[in-house]
């Protein structure tokens, strides 16, 4: 059973309210369910889409077409009334006139005759598509009345309109159990993350999408006791993130490629300081300013390179809200185990979108604490910072606890942190720094493979990041119409693991890389790091996310 | 005491064209800004501003950045440069040094000019560059979805203050001044002909020239923070709104529910950049 349920309208008219309404009262349904965001940069008006895609079975991915569209203005009806499957039907207002199939309800007349509260016509209009869809009134009552408190009476009266005037569709959505499941987004994902790694200290600035994750650790500061500064632009943002890290609590800022360009010099400065930083990136399409809240894959070689002079980082892509939660707590671990900048590389589409996905196991996610103690620090008897040692990970004690002084200095530096010109020590400490990347590089996690097993004769698309579920799907769709496909997906990018990548490209038949870029980053940094070359690259960079039957098209042409 | 609105019939809601119609991309109308923003009004004084100077068009630039306020510049018939973050006041400060004849005008939001765009900010008042700033205050940022700001009052609500903003706002008439603006004005968008005057005596003095427009933003800072509609907002300013010309900019803070100042603070005169610039050429050559 599958069903894609579009609400569209312009910005300001509660899409969002009511697609999230929708969605969690189908989560609740205990139905699989995925929604994607699309919206234009401005508050109001524009066009706003939220996607819904309902199964019985998990899905990661969205769909262009939907089964029902439930339109809040004549413009999104002409825009997405061509994307409807054949036989889709409309949910509108009566003064609209759909072609197709379609439930036209007064919303406009009731909220305003009825209700004497015209911005309800939303909420009509939803009841109207509840009942279409055969769901349980119960659930959505339940979601409205958590929601707007004591606001709920004038918009369950509103659901209570739109749902005796609509007729019952086809659909009979089956009845699961949400039990053992989360109903996550990306931002959700990563500051879920954040907490449970014990971030303590977030300074950002505003800049979609990375703002989300700001917005979202900002509402939990007082309960977990997170600092949230506001920085005056990404310069300061991480500059504050690195004194709070130095002082040694563990810190992160969140941003878009625009404002992590900002940031670059801070970054080198962590590589020189060796004081770990999270940095979340939430891609969007750019140059510069580019499409504010669109989605894209465009920063990974941005990542990989950024910063003046040389030191070593980690990078990870999550695939879903899920394993964002877990690259996250891992980003945290080995930024504060090697004394490195890690950067968690997500886009507009994941940040935006929710995805059903397996109960986070909190056991999964590993959080120590790798600074000196200040009874460790008593026992050294000379503490150096930067002391040389064979992994390259110095003792990292936090200043002020005792008389030893914990130095750090963004100049080339001796093992105390003291300024030095010392053309010997220089190169000491460049390979000291080095030297870090061999540990990061047995830490990273090998890339999935699907369908399991070899890929021998095999035609593998190469992907990474949130463009897993689409992928996977692709893989799917592509072998039931006879083919031989098989995903190799990366969600840890940097360092880059080779092993996997060489048997992939020595068993398969041709390697196709899928990208949400115009000039096959991954596949450049693969070429770059082993001499593998894919033979093309199908790239996306629209600004909209995948979809499963983009990528099998794309591929097979 | 409270004002009350005059009498009048009612207004057309929906005339066929904007009185400044020359001055506008009409094919880009609607605009994208919401109902009760004070955007609009700002945008038509400094149109009504340019109407009256009666200049060659063809010499007027306006630069912008981004955020709510940064969309004006792509609704003019004029140059007009729709920058990065922040960056508005650099880029009119290249523009100005290659091509001195040319009236800059940067037009832009208090989160782009005063956070990501301070120290630009500073740095030209400092200098003394020849160009208007007009930077309309809405006390947050708009187009991001209501995060706090340089210029969010203490208490204020945003999504990234969701418990109350604890940090001192700017008085953005004093930084003015005390950077070096030659002329520094505020008013607000209920004071459309003195805000228009301003925005011509702004324009037409040499130098780096200032003008705050405090704004309404009903839809984010609004809402959050209980003000109401547009329209409430603009009956807060005619009861809180307090004229008085040469008032030391010090006292020009902006605390919720209590008077706040507007008017001309600063209107002086000392050399600019160009004029320096050129004297030290001069005194290069010889004289």
């Amino acid at each position: 059973m599958e069903l894609v349920v579009r609400i569209a309208g312009a910005a300001g008219q509660g899409v969002q309210t009511l697609g999230e309404l929708l969605s969690r009262a189908l989560f609740r349904h205990g139905l699989f369910v995925h929604t994607e965001m699309s919206y234009h940069s401005r508050i109001r008006g524009g066009e706003n889409a939220y996607t819904i895609r309902v199964s019985d079975s998990p899905v990661l991915a969205t769909k262009e077409k939907a089964h029902v569209l439930l339109a809040l203005n004549d413009e999104m009806l002409a825009r997405y009334g061509s994307l409807l499957v054949d036989g889709g039907a409309v949910i509108c207002d009566a003064s609209l006139s759909p072609s197709a199939r379609a439930v036209r309800v007064p919303a406009r007349e009731l909220a305003a005759r009825e209700l004497k509260l015209p911005i309800a016509a939303g909420m009509v209009l939803l009841g109207a598509l509840a009942r279409f869809l055969g769901m349980e009134m119960g659930v959505l009552r339940d979601l409205v009345r958590e929601r707007f408190g004591d606001r709920a009476e004038l918009n369950l009266r509103a659901l209570e309109l739109g749902a005796e005037r609509a007729p019952a569709g086809p659909w009979g959505l089956p009845r699961g159990d949400p039990e053992g499941r989360h109903f996550l987004n990306g931002a959700q994902g990563v500051g879920l993350g954040a907490l449970a790694a014990g971030c303590r200290f977030l300074a950002s600035y505003p800049m979609t999408p990375g703002t989300a994750v700001m917005v979202y650790l900002a509402a939990k500061s007082l309960e977990h006791g997170v600092v949230v500064e506001q920085a005056e632009d990404e310069i300061a943002a991480i500059n504050m993130a690195l004194g709070a890290s130095y002082a040694g609590a563990r810190a992160m800022v969140t941003t878009s490629g625009g404002g992590f360009a900002l940031m670059v010099e801070g970054l080198s400065l962590s590589g020189m300081i060796e004081t770990p930083v999270v940095i979340h990136i939430g891609q969007r399409p750019a140059p510069a300013t580019g499409l504010p809240t669109r989605t894209a894959q465009e920063d990974l070689l941005f990542a990989v390179h950024a910063g003046h002079g040389e030191f070593p980082r980690y990078i990870c892509a999550p695939r879903d809200p899920r394993d964002a939660f877990y690259l996250t707590v891992k980003a945290f671990q080995l930024a504060e185990k090697y004394q490195v900048p890690a950067i968690v590389l997500t886009d507009q589409y994941l940040i935006d979108s929710h995805f059903t996905v397996p109960e986070i196991d909190l056991s999964r996610a590993e959080v120590s604490d790798f600074r000196l103690s200040p009874e460790e620090l008593a026992r050294i008897p000379e503490y150096r910072r930067f002391a040389i040692t064979p992994s390259g990970v110095s003792p990292r004690a936090i200043p002020g606890v005792s008389e030893k002084l914990v130095l750090v200095d963004s100049d080339e530096h001796d093992e105390h942190g003291r300024i030095t010109e010392d053309l010997g020590i220089r190169g000491r400490m460049v390979e000291k720094r080095l030297r870090k990347m061999r540990g990061l590089e047995a830490e990273v996690s090998p890339p999935l493979v699907y369908p399991e097993g070899g890929l021998r004769g095999k035609t593998v698309l190469l992907g990474w990041g949130s463009s897993f579920g689409a992928l996977k799907e692709a893989v799917d769709l592509l072998n039931g119409a006879g083919g031989d496909y098989a995903l190799l997906h990366f969600s840890e990018v940097w360092p880059l693991r080779t092993a996997e990548l060489a048997r992939a490209f020595a068993e398969a038949r041709e390697v196709i890389a899928v990208e949400g870029n115009a000039t096959g980053q991954f596949a450049r940094l693969v070429s770059q790091v082993t001499g593998l070359r894919a033979s093309r690259t199908v790239g996306k960079y629209d600004g909209r996310p995948f979809t499963p039957e983009w990528i099998a098209e794309e591929v097979s042409r | 005491m409270p004002v009350k609105p005059k009498e009048k019939p009612a207004p057309e809601l929906t005339p066929a064209r904007h009185p400044m119609e020359k001055f506008l991309r009409t094919d880009r109308i609607p605009h994208i800004w919401c109902a009760g923003c004070g955007l609009g009004t700002a945008v038509s004084c400094l149109l009504f501003a340019l109407d009256e100077l009666a200049w060659d068009l063809d010499s007027v630039a306006v630069v912008s950045g981004i955020g709510c306020t940064g969309r004006v510049a792509g609704y003019l018939k004029l140059d007009s440069y729709h920058t990065t973050h922040g960056r508005a006041i650099p880029f009119a400060t290249g523009l100005k040094l290659a091509k001195p004849d040319l009236k800059v005008v940067v037009f832009s939001g208090d989160g782009d000019l005063f956070a990501i765009g301070g120290n630009h900010f500073i740095h030209a008042a400092r200098r003394n560059l020849d160009m208007t700033v007009i930077c309309v205050n809405n006390f947050n940022y708009g187009m991001t979805g209501g995060q706090v700001g340089p210029t969010t009052p203490i208490e204020g609500r945003t999504t990234t203050t969701p418990f109350g903003n604890f940090e001192h706002p700017f008085n953005l008439v004093y930084l003015a001044a005390s950077a070096g603006a030659t002329y520094v004005a505020r008013w607000t968008t209920l004071h459309a002909r003195r805000l228009q005057h301003a925005i011509v005596e702004a324009l037409t003095r040499k130098g780096f020239t200032f003008v705050e427009v405090i704004s309404p933003c009903p839809t984010n800072y609004g809402r959050r923070n209980k003000l109401g509609e547009g329209l409430d907002e603009m009956r807060y300013y005619a009861e809180h709104a307090v004229i008085r010309h040469g008032a030391d900019p010090k006292e020009a803070e902006i605390v919720p529910g209590e008077d706040f100042l507007i008017g001309k603070f600063v209107d002086t005169e000392k050399p600019t950049y160009l004029e320096m610039y050129q004297a030290k050429v001069a005194q290069l050559r010889g004289g």
